[in-house]
This record gives structure tokens, sequence and C-alpha cells, in this order.
């Protein structure tokens, strides 16, 4: 017999123990609590950041506010509306005057707050849920 | 039967029914090799727990084209030396370098004979299977892993030096050296 068929024969009469059933039960139970902590945490980031954008959105929407007004946005736009034949007689005058006075970082700031609030809304409200339910139905399915 | 790539593919999709498939499927052979670095059992049932909670949370770290058996395996290993240097405060460096005896590895002479096969008479002792858990136990914990991952897990060399991140001729000086060890315990004992 080769000498790797003599160890291989060998080897078979090796002890081969076996761990007891509680373990595998002790690894899921681990991982669910493991699973827990996490949607905890992930609700309280999310809920931390919908607080943050809502904080964020008064002062933010405020200087957006102050802006418009400043640059004279709100009033080349109120023409529009006022006296319309003229902004249409006129019409790339009218686009360039707005394009220049229109507050594009403080509008990009609100809206951004808006996005980020909306996702972090969405994601909270998704791991509230999954608290609420329990982890535990995912490993019933094995 | 689904593949164990492919069960780490609905593992990564948050799927545990699938890493309990997985464990199911691997627990016993991670446990007897835990159980050559960790010999008191209840011990090795408490570091068997660690690493597959550690295989489940590093999940993400395994990569497609990898084989899924030698990256568990090393992560049961790393977590048993974790586990060994916590209670025994021993420094790992001087047992990477040298063997059990304190000899110094080498690497090229030791692989280039063959094992010397078995006397055929071993294996009409009634009491080989305990006299052989003797002889391993005489063996550095690397060293008996090595043989337990290649007579009962049929991994190859590669893989062996995959997990333990060794180079292929140590492993195979390692595992050289070990079967002479080895032989020379059976041969002395058998009646």
């Amino acid at each position: 017999m080769k000498p790797e068929k003599t160890y291989k024969k060998l080897f078979t009469y090796a002890t081969v123990a076996e761990p007891r059933k509680d373990v595998g039960i002790r690894v899921v139970t681990r991982i669910q609590k493991a699973r827990i902590i996490q949607i905890r945490v992930r609700a309280g980031v999310y809920s931390f950041f919908v607080l943050g954008t809502l904080t964020g959105l008064a002062p933010a929407g405020q200087n957006l506010w102050n802006s418009a007004t400043e640059s004279g946005f709100l009033q080349f736009a109120s023409l529009g509306w006022s006296d319309g034949a003229s902004v249409l007689g006129s019409w790339k005058t009218f686009a360039f005057t707005l394009a220049e006075s229109a507050p594009i970082l403080e509008t990009s700031a609100v809206l951004g707050l808006i996005l980020v609030g909306a996702y972090s809304l969405k994601r909270s409200t998704y791991y509230f849920s999954k608290m609420s339910v329990g982890t535990e139905t995912s490993f019933a399915t094995a | 039967m689904n593949t164990d790539e492919d069960l780490v593919r609905e593992i990564k999709k948050g799927d545990d029914a699938s890493f309990h498939i997985l464990m199911s499927r691997y627990m016993k052979h991670v446990f007897n090799f835990i159980l050559q670095y960790v010999r008191v059992r209840e011990e090795a049932e408490d570091v068997t727990q660690d690493a597959f909670f550690k295989a489940w949370k590093h999940i993400n770290r395994f990569k497609d084209g990898m084989k899924f058996k030698p990256w568990l395996f090393t992560i049961a290993r790393n977590t048993a030396l974790d586990y060994i240097k916590k209670k025994k405060a021993v420094v790992f460096s001087e047992m990477d370098q040298t063997d059990s005896d304190g000899e110094a590895i080498s690497t090229f002479s030791d692989t280039l004979t063959d094992e010397a096969p078995l006397p055929p008479e071993i294996f009409a002792n009634k009491e080989l299977g305990s006299q052989l858990d003797v002889a391993m136990n005489i063996l550095h914990p690397d060293h008996r892993a090595v043989l337990i991952m290649h007579y009962h897990e049929d991994m190859t060399f590669e893989e062996i030096a995959d997990t333990i991140k060794k180079p292929m001729n140590t492993i195979k000086s390692w595992h050289r050296r070990s079967l002479e060890k080895i032989r020379d315990s059976l041969v002395h004992i058998r009646p």
C-alpha cells in the first residue's frame, strides 16, 4: 500500500468528537442578539439624522428666503406673474437675470436637507418597525 | 444541494437560514479542528461558538472566487490561537519559527524524501485509536491541525498553507515530520 494510503487509513481510527447540540443554538442566539443591537443602533443613527435635518431646515429655509430677497430673485420671479407679456418679449434677458440672482447654494442646501431627511425618515421607520416585529423569524425557515 | 459559496451569497443578502445550513454542515469539522489547539472539550466548544459567530460577522470579507472551507478554518485557527494566547500568554512568534522540539524548520531538505509507509501489522492493534490519540498529543498544535486538515478534511497542501498562512514547503515539512513522530510512537508501543 502506498504510504499516503496507509496514513489515510490510520486516521480513520482517530477519535472524531461531536460537539454538544447547544453549541449551534448558542451561535444562533448570539447572532440574534447582535442583529437586535445592529437594528437599534441603525434606528438611532437614522433618527438622529432626521432630527438633525429638521433642526437644520428652519435656519436653512430662512437663509434661502433672505438670499432670494436680497439678490432680487423673488422680485424678478414675481414679474413673470405680474407682467407676463413684457417677460415673454425679452425672455432671454429675464432668464439670465433670474439665473444670476438665484440663490443656488442656499437652494441646494435646503434640497439636500430635505432629501437626507426623507431618506433618514424612511430608514428609521424601517428599523423601528423591525424592532417591533423582532428578528427571531429569520432562522426559523432553516 | 447548494454549494458553500451559493449559501454565502444568500447570507450576504441577510438570509440567516443559509448560515444555519452552513453551520450545521461544518460544526463537527470545525470543532474537531479547534480541538487540535484547545484540548479541553468544553473550551473547544466555546471557541467553536466564537469562530462561527466571527464567520457570520465578517461574512462580507469572503469574496467571490475564494473557497469557503479554508476561509472558515482560518477563522477557526485564529480564534483558537487568540484563546490560547489569552489563557497562557505564550509568545507565539517563537512557535512560528520553530517546531515544538525547538528545532529550526528546514524547508528544503525535509521535503525531499517521501514518508515511509506504516507497517501493516499496526492495523491489527485493537488499541490503535487511543494510541493514535496519545501519539497526536505530543505534536505541536499546528502540526496536528495539518494532519487533520489533510486526512480528515481532504484539504490539499495548498489549501492548508493558505489556511495557516505558511509556505507550502513548511506545511509539507511539518506533515512529513509529524508522520515520522506518529509512526515512531506507534511502532514503539505496539504489542
